[in-house]
């Protein structure tokens, strides 16, 4: 297993998503053992796997694109420096299947591969998607040249799959779509009442605050919901570069007093935040699968999703909407508050629709895909 | 020799547009012209023209007999987008093999609303028909075949004869659907509904994973051939032909050669429902519970299953007594092309095998249950504040009448009272007039007190002339108006 990141030393949700799934296969199949390659973190965590540290820092300001799609000449070597000595660290170790997560270590995968093992390149999202369809052409080319030597890849939605059958001419029986999963242990729990005055309606946005997760779309469609019912507050958890600009732009539209830009925050505040909330809205323009929807739904609450999420794909209790369409969003948002018989019908059935995703059931698959390889 | 019935239903529902929460207070249209037309054109060119015109061939060549329950929405439809589709109904009607069937007009839960609005239906129904084929339906079939007891008392009272439902275990037990039984405390003929042999043709016809396929004519006569009990009734949805089952399944070539392989030998007659209603009843069915013909539990749950529907249900039902109270008569009829019962229907949120059945009805309309639910209620809502509108606007000409004359007579009351209590009018306007000019001046508290302690002592005052008081409030009961204005005034 190469990764870049790790829950829960530094992650999103790659780091999440790589975790959940060493954990749960451990617990579940004994039989798999994971070696895990991942720069210096420092690591600490509960995972009985060989976490191996390459001795090679990465800035991550180049995987989370800020600003000009632009790599220069210093990133480009050192994810070059981070790859091959993640790659030499982990070429004395011995493995059956080589599992690298998005394109920040498959160079080290590619490498580790001529050794005769099977790669299998697990996308958690694409190039497109990280930047809002402004892409760096030489980052499109590492994905590439990786779907092409992989033996295997693993898309974590149909949405996805599409993608690099049509973007990047990837061959679609190579293509094994694997849904990310959902730890739904975690998510119960009473309701934390102090953060919550009677009669407050809360929506919730979780997620780093870039273009690609449409919040200004969410922002333009909370001034609809505003002047109809100024009960409602938005609570947007998450940081990014565009966070001045929104806020400066809940400003202008004049809405400021009913929203609350958190900021990052911990895991325990994240889940006192899913917990409290009424509603949760995902709106992205661009969202390969959107774990977050469903810590909602294992929360049990409604959800309103964009049509262009993975997620989509799975959950069919829930409302989607077209992101451009913040009128429609609007609507949905004071339709949830106004028919309580629809917000727990939304919640309850998107519970149970949601045991489904466990990260047991996602696991299975993987074992599954990783027997596969091997005797390929 | 086995008797058939061969019964269809044609029904279309008046769909709704979209409708969101912005939307409500602003009274756009609330049915989508476009989508009901693009809908009906469809099925007419796929489904209503070519089989009707083909059971009106198999009418006059063979012995074939059908049985059509038509609603008052689909008919609406037939006559504002496609004329054609009633030409060949009364084409087919006279060739005298064809009985009409009662129904609710709005294809609606209007039983569950109330039993009037539910009568009204039926009339109106019944009149419908009446003025197209010019014939009394004898037969009633509830919605969806919706059936209990009360349904059989309530059509028995409309002077219908028989009533058809679903031959469901659940009131029959181990008794055999095909035979003539009685419904439980009257007179009526109960006709129920050979759900397999029905189902046969409508959902498994084309389905490879069935044993049956293909079902061909002969195979499908043979079976009815072979039936031990006297008669057999098929209803089927009538766009099973040519819709559900598309042509290239052979569902026309099916049911072209059904009558003449089903009559051969001896075999099937086919019947009319009026001609098996029978004197000898072989037993009683009792069916305190709401059975219907839909899903795997035929009962009310595909349609009031939830806790949306229950309460969108609900809430139609609130708006009856407000929408009629309007006597706008387009008004009550939006209303009740509401009640139809596919809107509720759309709403369920059933997983277990019938969702497909559900999602393939809910077709492009929506995406799911949800937007149906927010969609339907929005309307409501929007109804609502309209009702509320007419039944303010006409009565406000009316008012303000009355309120001329209820003006008249207060001046007169008035007259006559304050000769009486003037005394006791000016001791209570006092004190309050001085805490009034007192307030806005800054003075302070302490000074203030005294004066609240000198209007207390004039209250006391008053309180001693209180028997007067009593009498000018007799004065004003009596005359009932002007209480009314008073608070309006208020």
């Amino acid at each position: 297993m190469l990764s870049s990141e790790l829950w829960p030393v530094f992650s999103g949700g790659l780091g999440v998503a790589v975790y959940e799934l060493i954990k749960n296969m451990e617990k579940n199949h004994s039989n798999v053992n994971f070696k895990v390659g991942i720069p210096i973190l420092k690591w600490s965590g509960d995972l009985k796997a060989e976490i191996i540290e390459a001795p090679a820092e990465l800035n991550y300001s180049v995987y989370f694109h800020k600003g000009e799609p632009i790599l220069d000449w210093e990133s480009i070597k050192q994810i070059y420096g981070f790859n091959f000595s993640l790659a030499r660290s982990c070429e004395n170790k011995s493995f059956d299947i080589i599992h690298a997560n998005d394109w920040m270590t498959i160079p080290a995968g590619v490498i580790l591969q001529s050794k005769g093992k099977p790669l299998i390149f697990h996308i958690h999202s694409t190039e497109y998607d990280r930047t809002n369809n402004n892409p760096r052409e030489w980052v499109i080319e590492m994905e590439r040249f990786g779907a092409e030597k992989a033996d295997l890849v693993v898309a974590n939605s149909y949405r996805t799959k599409r993608q690099l059958v049509e973007f990047y001419g990837i061959n679609p029986n190579k293509i094994t779509v694997i849904y990310n999963g959902i730890d739904l242990e975690k998510f119960r729990g009473p309701i934390n009442k102090e953060l919550k005055k009677p009669g407050d309606k809360v929506v919730l946005f979780v997620g780093r605050l870039t273009i690609q997760k449409g919040v200004w779309h969410l922002l333009q469609a909370a001034k609809r919901v505003i002047s109809k019912d100024p009960h409602v507050k938005f609570v947007i958890v998450g940081s990014g570069p565009d966070m001045p600009y929104l806020i400066k732009t809940a400003i202008n539209l004049g809405i400021e007093k009913n929203m609350v830009f958190t900021g990052k925050v911990s895991d325990e505040e994240l889940l006192a935040a899913y917990r409290m909330c009424d509603l949760f809205v995902m709106p992205s323009v661009n969202e390969p699968f959107g774990i977050v929807a469903l810590e909602a739904l294992a929360s049990g609450k409604p959800v309103i999703l964009s049509r262009t999420s993975g997620v989509c794909e799975v959950v069919k209790h829930c409302f989607k909407v077209d992101y451009w369409d913040t009128d429609l969003l609007a609507s949905r948002i004071l339709e949830i508050f106004h028919y309580v018989e629809l917000k727990r019908a939304l919640g309850k059935n998107g519970f149970n629709e949601v045991n489904k995703l466990s990260w047991k059931n996602i696991v299975n698959e993987f074992e599954q895909v990783y027997r596969r390889v091997k005797r390929a | 020799m086995h008797k058939a019935a061969f019964c269809a239903i044609l029904h279309q529902p008046w769909r709704i547009s979209k409708y969101t929460f912005f939307d409500i207070g602003h009274h756009k249209k609330y049915f989508d012209d476009g989508l009901n037309r693009r809908l009906f054109e469809r099925i007419a060119r796929k489904s209503y023209i070519p089989t009707l015109k083909m059971m009106k061939d198999l009418c006059e060549d063979t012995e074939f007999k059908v049985n059509l329950s038509m609603t008052g929405t689909f008919l609406e439809q037939a006559e504002k987008y496609r004329p054609a589709v009633l030409k060949v109904l009364k084409e087919l009607h006279g060739t005298g093999k064809m009985e009409v069937l009662g129904e609710t007009y709005y294809h609606s839960l209007a039983f569950l609303t109330s039993e009037s609005e539910f009568k009204e239906q039926v009339k109106k129904h019944k009149e419908a028909v009446k003025k197209l084929f010019n014939v009394k339906p004898a037969i009633f079939r509830n919605t969806e075949s919706f059936y209990n007891d009360d349904v059989a008392a309530a059509a028995e009272k409309l002077k219908f004869k028989g009533v058809v439902t679903e031959g469901s275990e659940k009131i029959l037990g181990w008794r055999n659907p095909g035979y003539p039984y009685r419904a439980n405390g009257t007179n009526l003929q109960l006709f129920m509904r050979n759900y397999k042999l029905s189902d046969d043709i409508a959902f498994r016809f084309s389905s490879r994973d069935w044993d049956g396929y293909p079902l061909t004519a002969d195979k499908y006569a043979s079976w009815l051939r072979g039936m031990q009990n006297p008669f057999t009734i098929l209803f089927i949805d009538f766009e099973t032909f040519g819709e559900h089952q598309w042509e290239d399944t052979g569902i026309f070539d099916f049911l072209w050669h059904l009558p003449r392989e089903a009559s051969s030998n001896n075999g099937v007659m086919w019947q009319n429902l009026s001609e098996l209603l029978s004197k000898n009843k072989v037993g009683t069915i009792h069916s305190p519970n709401f059975i219907s013909w839909a899903d795997m539990d035929r009962d009310l749950s595909a349609w009031l299953g939830n806790e949306m529907q229950n309460s969108a249900f609900n809430f139609l039902k609130e708006l009856e007594g407000p929408v009629k109270a309007t006597r706008d008569t387009k008004l009550i009829e939006t209303w009740r092309k509401l009640t139809t019962s596919d809107h509720l229907y759309y709403m369920s949120t059933k997983m277990a095998g019938d969702e497909e059945v559900h999602s393939y009805f809910r077709g492009d309309a929506y995406e799911g249950p949800y937007d149906a639910f927010t969609n339907f209620m929005n309307i409501l809502q929007d109804l609502r504040a309209l009702i509320w509108e007419r039944l303010k606007k006409p009565s406000k000409k009316s008012e303000k009448k009355v309120m001329k004359k209820i003006k008249t007579v207060i001046k007169k009351i008035k007259k006559k009272t304050v000769k009486k209590t003037t005394k006791i009018g000016k001791k209570k306007t006092k004190p309050r007039q001085v805490i009034k000019k007192k307030k806005p001046v800054k003075a302070s508290i302490k000074k203030s007190k005294p004066v609240v302690k000198k209007t207390k002592s004039v209250v006391k005052k008053a309180k001693k002339s209180k028997a007067v008081v009593k009498k000018t409030k007799k004065l004003v009961k009596k005359k009932k108006p002007t209480k009314k204005t008073r608070k309006k005034k208020a």
